[in-house]
């Protein structure tokens, strides 16, 4: 069943129009994730679905009941829709303990003493915070604030939890801490999650799915997995991964069953079957390959055709990273372990085309996936 | 379709606590700042009864005739140029003298290696809470001369030739107001030179410039739009001011434009009045826009605060250290115990203008009455008059202050959630207005706006829908509350803007309507913020002579109009105990507002 779906959501802030026509279905018991650079509309939507925000168009449904109607103007108020809310500052109340900051959600919805007391002791157990219980927010690190803030958002179990930029507010170390304890806490407790981050590392690890964002659209939905070896556009391409993927311009040509792609690298023979429906029927089209760097293996020896000179090696611990050029495109190529290269060496390239995406360039679509 | 969407707007209108209380504060706003505003309007265009008679005109006949009479007519000279020069001149040489003695302190606390520090920081802004026409007395108390003021003031008797224009007039009224104004440039100044970052000139030092040179070319131009700001203060200030020129002025005939509403008021020239409120009310308007004009541009410089948080480096003085610490001290002294010590010192004589031991009495503190002292008026803690306006005089300080404190927040809440909102603008620059306008115009227009009952006739029945408001208790607090909105909606916004939105979203999300929202976040977060709003307004309507004077009723009044009554009656001794009674009750409230304050940084809000 999908717990929340948003359906051509609109929203300006004056004339600026910061989510055009958003579609999306989120599933129950999802950890979906919204990733975007920053002013993508990412936070905007997740305020949107909170009720913070009041949508200009389109329609919001959450758990089956209408929560927001941009053509009725019948908006639910944040406080019915069954969720609750995680904020980038925490903003905890800092004039309350920990205690107080938790069961203020409990006291709000009058529930009896004992067993606000009960549910907040199991949000603190389960945040691991019991021992601060009777502190102040300010008497608490940065972490633990983090925790108390998920806690306070947890201990009404919510149908839905949001998420917005959790961790951008915490050290490196701590932050893959809580990331995990991140993923513990929707495997325990089962709630579908909507979190919103710029980290694309946060979202390939967390995520069962990833929206990404781009100038207040959608542009493409998938399993991290997917994100990741197969971007929609180039857009996205260019945006997930560290580093960078490999865009090396080409010129396809059209003959019979096959198509040749030419290119700095040479010419690469593929099969029509390999690409997507909206191929081009021209006899000669331009297009671009995507090569992400751990997928090019050097070799010693080859043809001129796949030679290039190295610019530099930068050595990162486990793997080394390698800045090739040919005809003035930079390629970087990462390889496992530790290599010895000169700047001004040669080396030859090894390319599988089932590692190669393919987009055209007109549109920037990916027409052939990685196998 | 339209029927729902029709029906869900207005529930949606009414179920947002922010339009509700949008509507309240903008029809309140309305009608207690922009209606009276017309209502002076009105009253300078309608003839009085007896002026339309003499001018064969029927009664409320609109006419230019107030406007004639002040701009181009044989009295012009005397009721409008004459005064509006006087005014100019000193409110120019008011801003440019203290805006010079207060930046000279601020750099001087700042940034350089001056001594005693601590006693400084505290000795310079005393003599604000002295009011102006306080030290107005203090002045006359020393340098008055018996040609005029009857009796010797303290130079005279000690055989000093005294001049008329050093004991009153301009040159009296000026440094009089230069000692009291500085502190706002001070305090505007020494904020933004703490602001500026020390890396700032220290590149300026590496890049080989001299101290002067940095001085001019890096330093001042950071803090020039603080003191500009602080010239649109004193100036606005300086232009308004009534008691200062009335005590100062008024004996030599020396008239400022404000003390001429005053008068005009006093001879019962209601429409005249109107129209010279009008021209205070568009000099000041008009010194307010060219300065916004003026710091626009340079707006963002206040900013820039620079990450160095390190200890300043300090300017040494080197040789100059003894002198400039010697005048500060001087100058201190001069400002602050002097003016104290003539006003105690004073309280006590029994004759005036004798100095000697054996002219020492209590009596005008505790003295029974005695015939041949003031037609037997008793000292001041026994005059039974002088403990019910003490009582009257807290009652109004208590009331406005809260009051004022109270929607200094409200319109904060409307200010900081409404930001770049339309509502939120129109409010802030509404509730800016009352700022505009000198105290003792404000004062002229809420006396025009509620003299009278508001009526308006339904056929043959005349609906009171206003009462007349004029002697009244409440005429006093609405005018204090209304005049002092700028200052406590900026301590409320500055309040509000503390509370990040994200702590009310949390309350929101989790299902807290809106009341629950304000009893368990917002108030108590604001409460220390409530506090210091609140002290802040006490001291100043405590302090309050300029707006209330032409609007308190002899059963009505407070006690620096008890203390300005007392003097214009010829018995200085009571006005001095009243004003250092009163001088007590602030101080100990400024101090109280240190203490408030102080805990106010411990208090970690969000």
């Amino acid at each position: 069943m999908n717990q929340i779906e948003l359906k051509n959501v609109d929203k300006y802030y004056g004339k600026n129009h910061v989510l055009k026509g958003v579609n999306l279905a989120i599933e129950e018991g999802e950890f979906m994730t919204f990733l975007g650079p920053s002013g993508c509309g990412k936070t905007t939507t997740l305020r949107v679905i909170a009720g913070l925000e009041k949508p200009d168009g389109g329609i919001v449904v959450i758990s089956g009941k209408e929560a927001a109607n941009a053509e009725t103007l019948n908006f639910l108020s944040p406080g019915k829709r069954g969720l609750n809310l995680v904020f980038q500052s925490y903003a905890l109340w800092p004039h309350m303990t920990v205690y107080e900051n938790v069961a203020f959600v409990l006291k709000v919805q009058k529930m009896p003493k004992e067993k606000i007391e009960e549910n907040v002791k199991y949000a603190l157990s389960l945040m691991q915070i019991e021992q601060y219980r009777d502190r102040y927010p300010s008497e608490l690190s940065g972490g633990q604030q983090q925790r108390v803030a998920i806690a306070r958002a947890i201990v009404s179990k919510p149908k839905v939890l949001l998420l917005d930029e959790p961790l951008s507010n915490l050290d490196a170390k701590l932050r893959l801490e809580m990331r995990s304890e991140l993923k513990r806490l929707h495997r325990e407790l089962g709630t579908t999650m909507v979190y919103v981050t710029h980290d694309q590392v946060e979202a390939l690890t967390l995520s069962t799915r990833i929206a990404v964002f781009f100038e207040g659209e959608i542009v493409q939905v998938d399993t991290p997995l997917q994100l990741y070896t197969n971007p929609a556009t180039l857009q996205v391409a260019r945006f997930i991964g560290n580093p960078k993927i490999n865009l090396i311009e080409g010129i396809a040509v059209n003959h019979g069953d096959m198509v040749s792609v030419h290119s700095i690298l040479g010419s690469l023979e593929i099969s029509k079957q390999e690409f997507e429906a909206d191929f081009p029927e021209n006899e000669q089209w331009e297009c671009m390959l995507g090569i992400r760097p751990e997928h090019i293996s050097v070799e010693t020896v080859g043809t001129e055709e796949s030679a290039v000179s190295i610019v530099t090696t930068m050595l990162a611990g486990s793997e080394t990273l390698i800045e090739a050029e040919k005809s003035g495109q930079r390629i970087i190529i990462k390889q496992l372990g530790i290599c010895n290269h000169q700047s001004g060496d040669r080396i030859y390239l090894n390319l599988s085309t089932d590692d190669i995406n393919i987009f055209r360039r007109d549109s920037g679509k990916l027409i052939k996936k990685m196998k | 379709m339209f029927f729902i969407r029709f029906k869900n707007r207005v529930k949606e209108f009414f179920a947002n606590p922010y339009s509700v209380i949008f509507i309240i504060i903008f029809s309140l706003l309305l009608f207690l700042i922009l209606v009276p505003l017309g209502e002076i309007l009105k009253e300078s265009l309608q003839l009085s009864v007896s002026d339309a008679k003499r001018e064969g005109m029927g009664t409320g006949a609109l006419s230019l005739y107030y406007w004639k009479k002040l701009f181009c007519s044989a009295i012009s000279r005397k009721m409008l140029y004459e005064p509006l020069a006087h005014s100019l001149f000193i409110a120019i040489c008011v801003s440019l003298l203290s805006i010079t003695i207060g930046a000279t302190a601020a750099w001087l606390m700042v940034r350089t290696d001056l001594p005693f520090k601590k006693f400084f920081s505290l000795a310079i802004i005393v003599p604000y809470m002295l009011p102006a026409w306080c030290k107005a007395m203090a002045w006359v108390a020393v340098f008055k001369n018996p040609r005029i003021g009857g009796t010797a003031g303290f130079l005279s008797y000690l055989g000093f030739q005294i001049p008329d224009w050093l004991a009153y007039g301009p040159i009296a009224i000026i440094l009089v107001l230069s000692i009291h104004n500085y502190a706002y440039t001070y305090l505007l100044v020494s904020a933004a030179l703490k602001s500026v970052n020390t890396e700032l000139e220290e590149m300026g030092e590496i890049a080989g410039a001299s101290r002067w040179y940095i001085l001019t070319r890096i330093t001042f131009p950071l803090v020039l739009p603080s003191i500009l700001g602080a010239f649109v203060l004193t100036f606005s200030q300086a232009m308004g001011t009534f008691s200062v020129p009335a005590f100062l002025g008024l004996k030599t005939g020396y008239y400022t434009i404000s003390t001429m509403l005053q008068s005009a008021l006093m001879q019962g020239n209601n429409g005249l009045a109107m129209v010279i409120s009008i021209v205070l009310i568009l000099i000041a308007s008009l010194n307010i826009i060219v300065n916004q004009k003026l710091i626009g541009t340079r707006k963002s410089f206040v900013t820039i605060s620079g990450k160095g948080s390190r200890t300043t480096t300090h300017v040494s003085l080197g040789k100059w250290k003894a002198f400039i610490t010697i005048g500060m001290l001087v100058f201190i002294g001069a400002a602050v115990l002097l003016p104290l010590g003539i006003l105690v010192l004073q309280s006590f004589m029994l004759k005036l203008g004798d100095f000697g031991i054996d002219n020492l009495t209590l009596h005008y503190w505790i003295g029974e009455g005695q015939e041949y002292i003031a037609n037997g008026l008793p000292g001041v803690l026994r005059n039974p008059d002088f403990i019910h306006t003490v009582k009257n005089t807290l009652k109004l300080v208590f009331a406005t202050s809260i009051i004022a404190a109270l929607c200094g927040q409200l319109v904060g809440y409307i200010n900081s959630r409404g930001k770049g909102k339309l509502s939120g603008k129109l409010i802030d620059q509404l509730v800016f207005v009352p700022y505009l306008i000198p105290s003792i115009a404000f004062g002229a227009m809420y006396l025009s706006m509620f003299s009278t009952a508001k009526t308006f006739d339904i056929g043959r029945w005349t609906v009171n829908w206003f009462p007349s408001l004029y002697g009244t208790f409440t005429l006093l607090v609405l005018v204090s509350v209304v005049k002092n909105l700028p200052f406590s909606s900026r301590s409320g916004t500055a309040n509000m803007m503390q509370i990040g939105t994200e702590l009310e979203e949390a309350a929101q999300v989790s299902g807290a309507k809106f009341l629950t929202r304000m009893r368990r976040i917002i108030f108590p977060l604001s409460k220390s913020g409530f506090l210091s709003g609140f002290l802040l307004i006490f001291i100043n309507v405590m302090k309050e002579l300029d707006l209330i004077i032409i609007l308190v009723t002899p059963k009505m009044k407070t006690l620096p109009y008890m203390a300005y009554s007392y003097l214009t009656g010829g018995t200085e001794q009571y006005s001095n105990v009243v004003a250092l009674i009163m001088f007590a009750i602030v101080f100990v409230m400024y101090f109280i507002a240190g203490r408030v304050s102080k805990e106010d940084v411990s208090l970690n809000i969000g």
